[in-house]
C-alpha cells in the first residue's frame, strides 16, 4: 500500500518577530515540525498568542523562517517563485475591505491569476474551472452579484471558491469560522474535510475552536507561547490535563463513543467552589 | 507641392512644423525688418511701417492715443477704457491671459506689452508665433517719459513723442513748482487693505508720491509691494491715507474706520483719507493728473490762485 | 454586467473612446475666439495648404492644435495616475496630488520663477525636478517593512504636500514684490501656454510610456485591491507592483503638472466615471481612464477658450466647476456607497 503523499512538511521552523513594542520579549516561534499528508485535515489550536497565525504565516510563505524549512511536496518552499508557489498553496483568511465593487465570478477568478501570462485575460478553461469551483462551494447562483452584498457565511465560502480556484496541493485555513452561524460553520468545515478526502489537498486548519478541530480534523497541534506543546492523534492531543495547563480554566473531555472524537465540556462553575483543586503546572514539552 | 503635400498628410505635426517655418520665413523676408531691443532687455525685429498695432495693456493704449496714433490700433485688451473710443477697438481679451488667437487673427505688425500687468508668458508664446511683440517697462515717471520715446519712435512719429513729453513735463514742472519748499506730508500709500499692502521706493507709484510733495512712510522698503503689520503703520503714523479707488473701497474704508485698532492713527483722527482714482495705477500720460489732484489735496494752500 | 473581462471588449471599448476623442479634437480644432469655417479646417487638416489664410493656418496650427495635444495628453496623464493612485493606495478619493507631486512642482516652478526673470523654458523643467525630488522624498518616507506601505505612503504624501503648500506660501510673500503673476495662474491650472510641438512629442513618449507601464500592471492592481496578503498568495510580486506603479503615476503626474499647472479634479473624477460606465477591472480601467481623461480635458479646456472669448478661463476653474457636482452625484450613486462602505 502506497503511503499517503507528504503535502506539507516543516523541519524545524522558528521565527522572531524583530519588534516587541515595548513589550519586553519578542515574540518568538520555537523550532518545530511536523507534516501534512494528502486528504488530511490538521487542526492547529491553542490559546491567543501562541504562535498559529505565525506558523501560518511560514506554511505560506509569508514570512520566512529563520531557521529550518518548509518543504511543498517535498520541494522547498523558498526555492518556488511567487507563481509556482501560488498554485501549489492557497490561503482562506480573513477578508479585507474591498474599496471598489467586484462580482463574486470576478473574485473568485482571482484564483487563476498564475496560471494567465502577464497581460492575459481569462481564457475559457479558467472561466469554467471557476464555475466549477463555485458549483462545489455552492457559490454559483450569485455569480453576477457584488462581493460586497453577501452575508458572512457566503462571503467565506467564496473566499474558499477562490483559493479553490487556484488549484492548489494545500489548503491553509485561518479561523475561517469567525463570524458564522453555526450552521455555516459545520457546512464549510463539512465541505473543506471532504474536498480534502477527494481531491487529496493537505489541509491545515487554524481555529481556536477547540470543538470545531475535533470533529473534523484528522490529527492536531497544540501550541502554547510559540512552543509546539503536543502533535499527533486527537485522542494524543484533547487530553484534559494538558488543556487544563494550556487555557487555564476547568474542562472535561469526553470521547463520542461511536466516532471516537472528542469533545471538550466547560464547567458553568469553579471547581474550588465545589472544593475541587485547581489546575497544576504545565509539564516541560518532550 | 501639391503631392508632397499629401504625402505628409499622415505626419500633421510635420506639416504643422513645416508651416510654421514658412512663415516664419514669409514674414522675415516681406519687408526688411529693423532688431530693437525692448525695455526689458529682448531683441526683436519689428517692420520699419507699422501700420497695425495691438496693445494689451491700458497704460499702453493711453499712451497710442496721446501720441495720435490710434488710426492704426487694431486691438486692445478687455480693459483698455480710456479714452472712450479704445471700448470700440476690437478686444483681444484678459491682460493676463490674451486670446492668441484672436491676436494672430489681426495680423498687427507690432503688439505692445508692459511688464506692470502682462505676462512673460504671453510674450513668448506670441514670440514663438512670429508676432512682434515690443515690451515696455515703465518702472517710475521718468520710465514713462522713455516708454513715450521708445514707442514713439517705433511707430515713426518721434515729434508727436517729443511734443507728449513737453507738454508732460511742463504740467509736472507746474505741480513740483507750487509744492517746492513745503514740508513733505507723510503719506502711507495704501495699495492693497486686506492683506495691508503698500508701495516701495523704486515703484511708479512712490515717485507719484514724491512729485505731489508727499514723503512715503515705507519709503525705506526695497520690494515693490511690501507688507506692513498695522504695528508699523501706528509706528509711522502718518499724516495722510492715499488710497486708489476701486468698487468695494467704500465700503473697506467705513469698516476700517470701525476698527478699534486703527482708531489711533492720526490720519483717521483728522479724516486725512484721500482716495485717488485709478489713473494712479496707470504708468501712462494720465498719471500726471493723479499727481496733481494728490498734491491739491496735501497742500491745498499751495494753489490757492491768488 | 459584470460579465467576465475579455480582451475584445476592452478592444470594442477603447477603439470607441478613441473614435470619440478624434472626432472632438476635430470639432476643438475648429471652435476658438476667431470662428473658421470647419470645412476649411478638414481640408487643412487633411493636406491642404490653399484652404486656410496665413493667420488662420497659424491659428489652427500653431496655436490652437499644440492646445488640444495638450490637454489630450495632460488628461490621459492625470486619468491614468488617478487610477493607479487609487489602487495603490487602496483609497477610491486620492487623486494625482494627494501625494505631494504637484507640490514640489509648484516650487520647481516658483524658485525658477523668482530667480530666472529672463527664461521661461526652464521653468517646466525646474518644475519637474521638484517634482521629481518629491517622489523621491515621498517614496523613502512612505516604506515601511522595505516596501511601498498605503497607509505609510498617503500620510507621508499629505505631510510632504501641507510641508511644500507652506513652502510655497512663504515664498509667495517674501516675493511679493516680484513679478509672480504667472505663478498664481500655474497654480491653477494653464493650459494656454503649451510646448512646440516637437516637445510635445517626447512628452508623449514619456506618457505613454507611464501609461503602459500601469497597464501592464493591470490585473496585479485588481487582485492588490483585495488586500495584499491575499494578492501575495495569489501569486502577485506585490512589492515591484507597488514600487512600478508609484513611479509610473507620479512621473506621470510630475510631467502633466510640469507644463499646464495644478488642474483639478481629473485625477480624481476620471476613474470613477469610468467604473460607472466600464466597470472596475483594472485592465479596461488603465486604457479607458487615459482616453476619458483625455475627452474630458479636451472639452474643458475648449469651454474655457470658447465660452467667454476673448477671455479665457482658467481651465482649472472649469473642471471644478463642472467636478464638484459630479463629484457629489457620484458618491451618491448606490454602488460607489456600497463599495465605499463595505466594510463588515
Amino acid at each position: 500500500m502506497n503511503a499517503p503523499l507528504v503535502r506539507l512538511e516543516a523541519r524545524r521552523i522558528s521565527y522572531t518577530y524583530p519588534d516587541a513594542a515595548g513589550r519586553g520579549e519578542p515574540f518568538r516561534l520555537q523550532p518545530l515540525s511536523f507534516a501534512v499528508h494528502a486528504g488530511e485535515l490538521l487542526a492547529v489550536v491553542g490559546p491567543n498568542g501562541s504562535g498559529k497565525s505565525t506558523l501560518l504565516k511560514l506554511v505560506s510563505g509569508l514570512l520566512m523562517p529563520e531557521t529550518g524549512a518548509v518543504l511543498l511536496d517535498g520541494r522547498p518552499l523558498a526555492t518556488l517563485n511567487l507563481r509556482a508557489r501560488a498554485r501549489q498553496v492557497a490561503v482562506v483568511q480573513q477578508e479585507s475591505p474591498l474599496f471598489f465593487p467586484i462580482s463574486v465570478l470576478a473574485f473568485v477568478l482571482q484564483g487563476r491569476y498564475t496560471y494567465l501570462h502577464p497581460l492575459g485575460f481569462e481564457s475559457e478553461d479558467d472561466v469554467r474551472i471557476a464555475r466549477q469551483v463555485m458549483a462545489t462551494t455552492r457559490t454559483g447562483h450569485f455569480a453576477h452579484r457584488l462581493v460586497q452584498e453577501l452575508s458572512g457565511g457566503e462571503k467565506q465560502r467564496v473566499l474558499l471558491a477562490r483559493a479553490l480556484a487556484q488549484q492548489p496541493k494545500l489548503l491553509l485555513l485561518d479561523e475561517p469560522t469567525l463570524h458564522l452561524d453555526i450552521a455555516y460553520q459545520v457546512e464549510l468545515l463539512r465541505l473543506v474535510r471532504s474536498l480534502a478526502r477527494k481531491e487529496h489537498y493537505g489541509v491545515v486548519l487554524v481555529t481556536h475552536e477547540l470543538n470545531l478541530a475535533g470533529e473534523f480534523a484528522d490529527r492536531a497541534l497544540l501550541l502554547h507561547q510559540g512552543r509546539l506543546v503536543r502533535a499527533g492523534a486527537l485522542a494524543e492531543v484533547f487530553a484534559r490535563e494538558l488543556l487544563e495547563e494550556i487555557f487555564q480554566t476547568e474542562l472535561d473531555v469526553f470521547i463520542h463513543p461511536e466516532t471516537g472524537r472528542p469533545r471538550v465540556v466547560v464547567h458553568a462553575a469553579a471547581a474550588t467552589e465545589t472544593g475541587g483543586e485547581p489546575p497544576s503546572k504545565l509539564s516541560p514539552p518532550q | 507641392m501639391r503631392m508632397v503635400a499629401q504625402r505628409w498628410a499622415g505626419k500633421w505635426w510635420a506639416v504643422a512644423l513645416l508651416l510654421a517655418a514658412m512663415l516664419a520665413a514669409r514674414e522675415t523676408h516681406a519687408q526688411s525688418l529693423r532688431l530693437v531691443v525692448d525695455e526689458t532687455g529682448r531683441r526683436v525685429g519689428v517692420r520699419a511701417q507699422v501700420e497695425r498695432i495691438v496693445s494689451l495693456a491700458p497704460n499702453v493704449t493711453e499712451i497710442l492715443y496721446a501720441l495720435g496714433v490710434d488710426s492704426r490700433l487694431v486691438g486692445v485688451s478687455n480693459y483698455c477704457d480710456y479714452p472712450p473710443a479704445a471700448k470700440t477697438k476690437p478686444q483681444v481679451g484678459e491682460i493676463i491671459n490674451p486670446s492668441l488667437e484672436k491676436i494672430v487673427a489681426l495680423k498687427p505688425d507690432l503688439v505692445l506689452a508692459t511688464t506692470a500687468g502682462n505676462r512673460r508668458e504671453t510674450v513668448i508664446a506670441l514670440e514663438r508665433l512670429g508676432v512682434a511683440v515690443y515690451g515696455i517697462a515703465p518702472g517710475d515717471i521718468e520710465g514713462v517719459f522713455r516708454s513715450i520715446q521708445n514707442i514713439s519712435e517705433l511707430l515713426g512719429v518721434p515729434e508727436a513723442g517729443a511734443k507728449l513729453e513737453a507738454d508732460l513735463r511742463a504740467q509736472f514742472a507746474a505741480v513740483a513748482a507750487r509744492v517746492e519748499g513745503r514740508a513733505r506730508a507723510r503719506v502711507l500709500f495704501v495699495l492693497w487693505l486686506e492683506p495691508l499692502m503698500s508701495v516701495g521706493r523704486y515703484t511708479f507709484i512712490h515717485d507719484v508720491l514724491q512729485r505731489a510733495g508727499a514723503e512715503s512712510v515705507t519709503a525705506e522698503r526695497a520690494e515693490d509691494w511690501p507688507r506692513l503689520s498695522l504695528e508699523e503703520v501706528i509706528r509711522r503714523n502718518p499724516d495722510y491715507l492715499v488710497l486708489a479707488h476701486s468698487p468695494a473701497l467704500e465700503q473697506q474704508l467705513a469698516d476700517l474706520r470701525q476698527r478699534p485698532a486703527w482708531q489711533g492713527l492720526r490720519a483717521l483722527e483728522k479724516d486725512h483719507v484721500i482716495v485717488l482714482d485709478e489713473t494712479v495705477l496707470r504708468p501712462g500720460p494720465r498719471i500726471v493728473e493723479a499727481v496733481e489732484r494728490l498734491a491739491r489735496a496735501l497742500h491745498p494752500e499751495a494753489f490757492e490762485e491768488q | 454586467m459584470e460579465a467576465v473581462l475579455t480582451r475584445k471588449r476592452v478592444l470594442k471599448v477603447c477603439a470607441l473612446l478613441l473614435a470619440v476623442l478624434l472626432v472632438l479634437g476635430v470639432v476643438a480644432v475648429s471652435v476658438g475666439a476667431v470662428p473658421i469655417p470647419l470645412g476649411r479646417v478638414l481640408r487643412a487638416l487633411v493636406g491642404s495648404t490653399t484652404a486656410l489664410s496665413v493667420q488662420d493656418e497659424l491659428i489652427v496650427f500653431s496655436i490652437r492644435l499644440p492646445r488640444i495635444l495638450l490637454a489630450m495628453l495632460v488628461g490621459a496623464a492625470l486619468g491614468v495616475a488617478g487610477a493607479g493612485y487609487q489602487a495603490l493606495l487602496r483609497n477610491p478619493l486620492a487623486d494625482p496630488y494627494v501625494l505631494g507631486v504637484s507640490g514640489g512642482a509648484a516650487l520647481g516652478a516658483i524658485i525658477s520663477l523668482a530667480l530666472a526673470e529672463r527664461v521661461t523654458v526652464a521653468t517646466p523643467v525646474a518644475a519637474f525636478l521638484g517634482a521629481a525630488l518629491t517622489i523621491a522624498v515621498v517614496y523613502f518616507l512612505g516604506q515601511r517593512g522595505e516596501q511601498l506601505s498605503p497607509y505609510t505612503l498617503l500620510l507621508a504624501g499629505i505631510i510632504t504636500a501641507s510641508f511644500l503648500s507652506a513652502v510655497i506660501t512663504f515664498l509667495m510673500n517674501f516675493l511679493s514684490g516680484r513679478d509672480l503673476r504667472g505663478m498664481a495662474f500655474w497654480l491653477m491650472g494653464d493650459m494656454s501656454n503649451p510646448p512646440p510641438l516637437d516637445l510635445l512629442f517626447w512628452l508623449f513618449l514619456l506618457i505613454l510610456g507611464a501609461i503602459l507601464a500601469v497597464f501592464m500592471l493591470a490585473n496585479n492592481l485588481n487582485l492588490l485591491l483585495a488586500g495584499e496578503p491575499e494578492a501575495l498568495q495569489l501569486g502577485v510580486n506585490v512589492r515591484r507592483t507597488k514600487l512600478i506603479v508609484y513611479l509610473a503615476a507620479s512621473l506621470a503626474t510630475g510631467v502633466a503638472v510640469s507644463v499646464s499647472g495644478a488642474i483639478g479634479y481629473v485625477g480624481l473624477l476620471v476613474p470613477h466615471l469610468v467604473r460607472l460606465l466600464f466597470g472596475s477591472d483594472y485592465r479596461l480601467l488603465v486604457p479607458a481612464s487615459a482616453l476619458v481623461g483625455a475627452v474630458v480635458l479636451l472639452v474643458a479646456d475648449t469651454l474655457a477658450r470658447t465660452v467667454i472669448a476673448p477671455t479665457e478661463l482658467p481651465v482649472g476653474a472649469v473642471t471644478a466647476v463642472v467636478g464638484a457636482p459630479l463629484f457629489i452625484y457620484l458618491l451618491r450613486r448606490p454602488r460607489f456607497a456600497a463599495a465605499a462602505g463595505s466594510k463588515e
